[in-house]
């Protein structure tokens, strides 16, 4: 996939692959096309801003980028269903046959340590192989296995605990 | 792992997408550029005498905390800070890394805006493990993070702390801060005293007796010094008071001796979480420089005594969603009604 030539490739080149990779996690994360289209435009946006930076790496970078921008989404629509107390968040885009419903693994994935989180998200989501995740987080193979075994760890935790049970938030709702 | 997630019909990226991303990159960089001017000379100023590399060589040798649930911001993203102000642990009884004073900052490069929402040491928040209400400065900062983020509904993207002498020194740097007292306040415990009425320069050491005070007293019409239960109060709007005075001290100097300085300042008094990367922090530094004082807008988190113990608060029902969900979502702050405690910033 990757060129192997000295040159890093031009953006216009990996362009189809990126964008794909960056849909691909965006949805695994929302689940919402046009919304996971618009944060792989954003992703990709900002990759050709600092083409030169990212060329290297760019898999794992946007990759990554697009983990961060799909949760802090997440968070965005999180505040819009704090503001309505009483009400049960809608559970977006469930399918009975999921293992691990969305909003489960986002929530899991925003409660783990950087390291775990970035591990899981680009072995995972990005389904980059363990060596480019270990490149591109400056750590060992082996402590990049830690930290997915970890993080996957807590995720199969929250897929065997029940679905209802997120914490619920304060302010509002306890008076 | 994750295949049962995937759009079985994925769009195809051609050209068209890719032209479309091309123009939002070009419209993200006009904006870039209208909304941070200051940031830009400041990169100017960096590129042109390479100086600012020892600054960031010592900002890398900051302390660091591991803290769950914090993480890097994309670059532009509105950036939401959870200061704690702690005990060095030199204090001869001192608790160390006991958080005394505590505020959010919200900084928003895009908007060339920040806020600042400072939160009483003394607000409920129900304990996730045992359920027990505690007062929020009792947390470790993990459980503080989650408690802001969980119960008031702020998301937190890093922690800084500052230590006893760390904010002296700003104090100090910013040539003191004004207050203004309706009566001569003491407090025996932190060595606070002012014995004139009116609006008085504090320099470091008195401004640091102020915002650790927990015992303050007033000298009433009578002559007798009473405990004032607004001191508290009046302590949280001081350490928004001192933050802003070291702030408009701060702005427009990105010369690269002064960024040195600071950052010097900061890997002596600071300690910060470890998802904070030197490249970010270097940028938001930059920012804070560059940012004009009168964007910074700051208030107290709206409370009212709690029906459990009078001495702790509980967010105010009426008042404080709306004060929270202006700062989360980086809209003017509501206007606090008259402050009635018996010290103010000047």
């Amino acid at each position: 996939m990757r060129s192997t030539t000295r040159q890093p490739p031009s953006f216009e080149e990996r362009f189809a692959d990126l964008a794909s990779l960056a849909y691909r996690v965006a949805f695994r994360l929302t689940g919402d096309r046009a919304e996971s289209e618009d944060l792989a435009q954003e992703a990709l946006a900002r990759a050709y801003l600092r083409w030169r930076r990212v060329a290297g790496y760019d898999e794992a970078w946007v990759a990554r980028v697009t983990t961060n921008l799909a949760i802090g989404r997440w968070r965005r629509h999180r505040r819009v269903e704090l503001r309505a107390p009483g009400h049960e968040p809608p559970r977006r885009h469930q399918r009975p046959a999921d293992p691990l419903d969305r909003l489960e693994v986002v929530r899991v994935l925003r409660s783990l340590p950087r390291r775990q989180r970035e591990a899981v998200a680009l072995r995972y989501l990005a389904d980059l192989p363990e060596a480019d995740v270990a490149a591109h987080l400056g750590c060992s193979v082996g402590a990049v296995k830690q930290h997915t075994h970890r993080g996957l760890a807590a995720l199969r935790r929250a897929a065997e605990q029940a679905p209802h049970d997120e914490e619920t938030t304060g302010v509002r709702a306890s008076r | 792992m994750f295949e049962h997630l995937d759009d079985p019909r994925p769009p195809a990226f051609g050209a068209g997408a890719r032209h479309a991303v091309v123009r939002r990159a070009h419209r993200r960089r006009r904006r870039q550029l209208a909304g941070g001017m200051g940031v830009a000379a400041a990169a100017l100023v960096a590129g042109a005498g390479g100086l600012y590399g020892r600054a960031a060589w010592r900002a890398g040798h900051i302390d660091r905390v591991d803290v769950a649930s914090t993480g890097p911001v994309a670059d532009g993203e509105p950036v939401t800070f959870l200061v704690r102000g702690v005990d060095g642990g030199t204090e001869p009884g001192g608790e160390g890394g006991r958080s005394d004073t505590l505020l959010l900052a919200r900084l928003d490069p895009a908007a060339g805006t920040a806020s600042v929402l400072s939160v009483p040491r003394d607000l409920l928040v129900r304990e996730a493990a045992s359920g027990t209400r505690v007062r929020i400065n009792q947390l470790p900062v993990d459980r503080q993070v989650s408690a802001v983020e969980s119960q008031l509904g702020v998301p937190v993207d890093h922690v800084v702390e500052v230590d006893f002498a760390g904010f002296q020194a700003l104090v100090e740097r910013a040539g003191g801060v004004r207050v203004r007292v309706d009566a001569p306040v003491r407090d025996r415990l932190t060595g606070l005293y002012i014995d004139e009425p009116g609006c008085v320069t504090l320099g470091g050491e008195q401004a640091l007796a102020l915002v650790r005070s927990r015992h303050t007293e007033v000298l009433d019409a009578a002559g007798r010094w009473v405990e004032d239960p607004m001191a508290d109060l009046a302590r949280t709007s001081l350490q928004r008071a001192v933050l802003v005075a070291a702030l408009a001290d701060l702005s427009g100097r990105v010369d690269p001796i002064s960024a040195d300085r600071l950052a010097g300042w900061a890997a002596e008094h600071l300690t910060l979480d470890d998802s904070l990367g030197t490249d970010e922090l270097v940028d938001l530094a930059r920012y804070v420089l560059a940012l004009d004082p009168a964007a910074v807008t700051e208030m107290l988190l709206p409370v009212v005594p709690s029906p459990e113990d009078a001495n702790r608060l509980d967010v105010d029902p009426a008042a404080g969603p709306p004060a929270i969900d202006a700062f989360r979502e980086g809209t003017s702050l509501p206007e606090q009604p008259g402050d009635p405690s018996p010290i103010a910033a000047c």
